[in-house]
């Protein structure tokens, strides 16, 4: 008698549990794969991205702001890592911020495809010897003069600011205050996330804010569509207006009770838009009001103008309709641009890994109709007029200047706001929109946007001019 | 005169000499290991990897023409596998554990060296079943040596003290003892087959009587694995013995209730281990469910799996990978760096290699069914690579719970390599038909 069934029993059972082992790998390598790889706790993910060279970020001058070294200091045995350093204190913020633990915030995240090399295939050197990625430079279109002015401008307060040429659409400058640098982010993570005046919150793109006496500036515009004479004297214009709690005044303290709707839109008094935006149809209303929303969209359920609340609510700004300072900085770009609002760019050209030349960006695209060209020319020259002692400090400029301030409630507290543009003598123009969280004075507002026009004024080379 | 016919000439298809076979598997070795070789040294840097591989080429090449001498007749297929997977052990843990590569090597040549001197010895198979109690005796006096000295070279404090220490020199005396139990109970169980087969006749494939003959054996196994589980917590080396003694007594008598039994004394002893040792509770808990706590006490398991995601298919490239993401990759772990860097067609391609060897092995067993010394040991042999490498493979797989027992020939490890090329040096002297080697 011999052992050869057994055998042979024995080595079918071993070829079975060989093979179950290659099946349990084949469905780890494959069926799970993706599942698997995209574990936020998987390190390759972190490695991967820690490998990379990312590209460096320029401002409209070329001037670098950013970019990747290795590790000058390193303890012996570790391995040299690449670390990101921001040189400007200006644009921290603006920028965002990469971190191998946090991901990215800004402009790091906004284009990160093209910084970390995702946007081109892999070279071959990558693909069979590991060579590291290197992801290309990024020239933005950021000012850094522009830039740096509104930061100094903002040392003292909370608040946002979009400085924007047009009507290319560029955006020279974009700030929000307070902020972190990003240079610390890991060390400070956890103390900024526990920070109340939120600097991970970029209040100049995700801001939401009531847009109180923003609110008149398309009024404005119906109004002058809808036949209403702007320079008939309207009685009691400054009377304060209740809104349940709240009694609101004009932003600026007006010289006498009765004024033009010029007037009491240069005082930023709410009397005259509430009465009148009252006795038009409401749709027109809804609709004069929506050009407030450009960048941001309205909320999911328009407001029930039918309601007479509401549609008092909205027209003081004070509804449902919230607005973020990149809205107000296009409303102002669009009433520089014939009525049409430019779309927001910051991206102006890309260079790969070593190469000399930068590739402009195509990231380009078509202005969005926002009024009529006669009402913008017609809110152009009353905002040109309306506040001369502002046209005052561009007098050496021979810009076309024009701004608006307001003010708005925001629970117990108040905001001031402000818009703006300039137009000089080449047709090149520049919008600016402000708005400050910590003071009920509109001059704030309105002294920032002064500084931050002379800065672009002075600094911008629009590439295109206006029609 | 003669005329000569024009008969048409009748083509013989002569087997190929088994010398020939081994040199073309060896060279066809050589070639995936330069390559190998190359590919490490372009993205490391590092020039040493090539005295690794002129190493390994000439205890190749050495270790051929020693068994072409000695063994005419072996299985041409053994040693160049051995080589190739123990090879590509060395690149890999010149990859992932560059310090570790050099000793990696010297334990390759002398694993090679061994191999030569156990083919050499005439008669051993006959002197090893000549001296079955003193090899038993000296297993014994090794495991409780282990007990009383054993020390861990690693010095961390609370792990398994597996090794007795000769200076910077350590040894795990459990791998050895693999050899000696396959080759004990080969012996015993031959000796004792004519009453075996007698008992399986009277029994006629129904329940059996629990004789001694059957039942002591067991009993003496399941004690040692059980000793060995409980003062060294070796959970891996008790299993593995006490698996290889299951199918051996399985091979020698026929029963199926044997495996039954065993499997419902393992299934017994995890259980009553699951709530006396915190060690089997915790691979038993993150086998159950490693994501509950990837970033703790399930890691390494967690960091495996990763590894075989990452490498896919076609693996992410030799030294391209993460592997050093998983603790003590280069031992118990190897088998997920390779995935991860030479996909499923490298685990394909290893799990191929390693039946192989099995199944050469149990072919050898095969050819001496009517030797049930000869049959045994070839069986019991094969079987401590098949079960060993089925462990650690299914369980770096999570289909198993972990046993912390290392991949044959391609884990670092100077006493499992040098055990196992002694278990390869037994199975090509049984892979020849010499009568002579029967006692």
């Amino acid at each position: 008698m011999s052992l050869n069934r057994e055998l042979r029993i024995l080595t079918r059972a071993l070829l079975i549990a060989f093979a179950v082992v290659a099946a349990a790998s084949a469905y780890w390598a494959s069926i799970e794969r993706d599942r698997l790889l995209a574990r936020e706790d998987n390190p390759r993910l972190l490695e991967a991205r820690a490998s990379i060279r990312r590209g460096a970020i320029y401002d409209r001058d070329l001037d670098l702001l950013v970019h990747t070294e290795e590790q000058s200091e390193v303890d012996e045995g570790t391995q040299r890592r690449l670390v990101r350093h921001y040189l400007s204190p200006a644009f921290y913020g603006a920028l965002g911020y990469f971190s191998l633990t946090y991901g990215t915030g800004g402009f790091e995240n906004q284009y990160d495809r093209i910084l970390s090399g995702a946007d081109r295939p892999r070279s071959l050197d990558q693909i069979f010897f590991a060579a590291p990625v290197e992801g290309s430079d990024i020239q933005i279109t950021l000012d850094s003069q522009v830039q740096i002015t509104l930061r100094d401008a903002f040392e003292n307060h909370q608040g946002a600011a979009v400085v924007m040429s047009v009507p290319s659409g560029d955006i020279l400058a974009i700030l929000s205050h307070p902020t972190y640098d990003p240079n610390a982010l890991d060390e400070n993570w956890a103390v900024l996330l526990e920070d109340s005046g939120n600097p991970f919150f970029n209040r100049a793109l995700q801001g939401r804010y009531q847009p109180g006496g923003m609110t008149q500036t398309p009024l404005l515009a119906l109004f002058e569509i809808s036949g209403i004479a702007l320079i008939s004297p309207f009685p009691q214009a400054s009377a304060p207006v209740t809104l349940e709690n709240i009694l609101m005044t004009c932003a600026v303290t007006p010289p006498r009770a009765a004024l033009t709707l010029v007037e009491a839109y240069r005082f930023g008094c709410p009397a005259p838009f509430l009465q009148l935006g009252a006795a038009l149809q409401p749709s027109l209303v809804a609709r004069a009001l929506q050009q407030l929303n450009q960048a941001t969209q309205p909320s999911a359920e328009p407001a029930n103008f039918e309601n007479v609340d509401n549609l008092r609510n909205s027209l003081l700004g004070q509804g449902e309709q919230i607005v973020s300072p990149l809205d107000i900085a296009l409303l102002a770009a669009s009433i520089l641009n014939e009525g049409n609002a430019p779309q927001p760019r910051s991206l102006l050209a890309t260079r790969y890994p070593d190469a000399g030349e930068w590739a402009p960006s195509t990231d380009s695209s078509a202005s969005v109709p926002v009024m009529t060209a006669a009402a913008a020319a017609r809110l152009q020259e009353i905002m040109a007029l309306t506040d001369t002692e502002f046209a005052g400090n561009f007098q050496t400029t021979d810009a076309l200047v024009g701004a608006h301030s307001a003010l708005a409630y925001s629970g117990e507290g108040a905001l001031v706001w402000f818009m703006g543009f300039a137009r000089m003598p080449t047709g090149q123009g520049i919008a600016v929109a402000v708005v400050i969280e910590d003071t009920r004075d509109p001059a704030d507002a309105r002294d920032i946007g002064i500084r931050a026009l002379q800065a672009a004024i002075a600094a911008s080379s629009p590439s295109a001019t206006l029609p | 005169m003669t005329t000569l016919s024009l008969m048409p000439v009748r083509r013989v298809n002569r087997p190929i000499p088994p010398d020939r076979v081994e040199q073309r598997l060896l060279s066809v070795a050589g070639l995936f290991l330069f390559v190998n070789t190359f590919a490490l040294t372009l993205v490391s840097q590092r020039g040493q990897d090539w005295i690794h591989y002129a190493i390994w080429v000439i205890a190749a090449l050495a270790g051929h023409l020693w068994l072409k001498r000695r063994l005419p007749d072996r299985d041409p297929l053994l040693f160049p596998l051995v080589m190739l997977l123990s090879g590509w052990g060395m690149v890999l843990i010149e990859r992932l554990a560059p310090n570790f590569a050099d000793r990696q090597t010297v334990w390759l040549v002398l694993g090679v060296l061994t191999m030569s001197v156990v083919v050499a010895i005439p008669n051993l198979l006959a002197r090893l079943r000549r001296y079955r109690y003193t090899l038993l005796i000296t297993g014994l006096v090794l495991l409780v040596a282990t007990i009383l000295l054993g020390v861990n070279p690693s010095g961390q404090i609370g792990a398994p003290r597996l090794w007795l220490g000769f200076g910077d020199i350590f040894f795990q005396p459990s791998e050895l003892l693999k050899i000696i139990l396959v080759t004990f109970l080969a012996s015993y169980l031959a000796e004792q087959y004519p009453s075996l087969q007698m008992l399986r006749d009277r029994s006629k494939r129904r329940f059996p009587s629990l004789s001694p003959t059957v039942m002591g054996p067991v009993v003496f196994m399941f004690i040692i694995s059980f000793v060995v589980l409980l003062w060294q917590r070796d959970l891996g080396t008790a299993t593995l013995f006490f698996l290889v003694f299951l199918l051996m007594l399985y091979l020698a008598t026929g029963f199926i209730w044997v495996l039954v039994g065993g499997a419902g004394l393992v299934i017994l002893a995890g259980i009553t281990a699951y709530f006396v040792f915190a060690v089997v509770q915790l691979r038993i808990d993150i086998w159950l469910n490693p994501w509950l706590d990837p970033d703790g006490r399930a890691f390494q398991i967690v960091q495996s799996l990763f590894a075989f995601a990452e490498g896919g298919i076609f693996g992410r490239g030799i030294g391209q990978g993460l592997p050093t993401s998983i603790p003590v990759v280069h031992s118990d772990f190897i088998f997920a760096a390779l995935a991860e860097e030479w996909g499923l067609i490298g685990v394909i391609g290893l799990v191929a290699g390693i039946g192989t060897i099995v199944t050469r092995g149990l072919r050898s067993a095969s050819l001496h069914s009517a030797r049930p010394y000869l049959s045994l040991m070839a069986a019991g042999l094969s079987l401590l690579i098949a079960i060993q490498s089925l462990m650690i493979m299914a369980g770096v797989l999570k289909l198993i719970p972990l046993t912390g027992v290392t991949l044959p020939f391609l884990s670092y490890g100077g006493s499992s390599l040098l055990v196992n090329f002694i278990i390869i040096g037994l199975l090509l002297q049984l892979s020849t038909d010499e009568d002579e080697r029967v006692a």
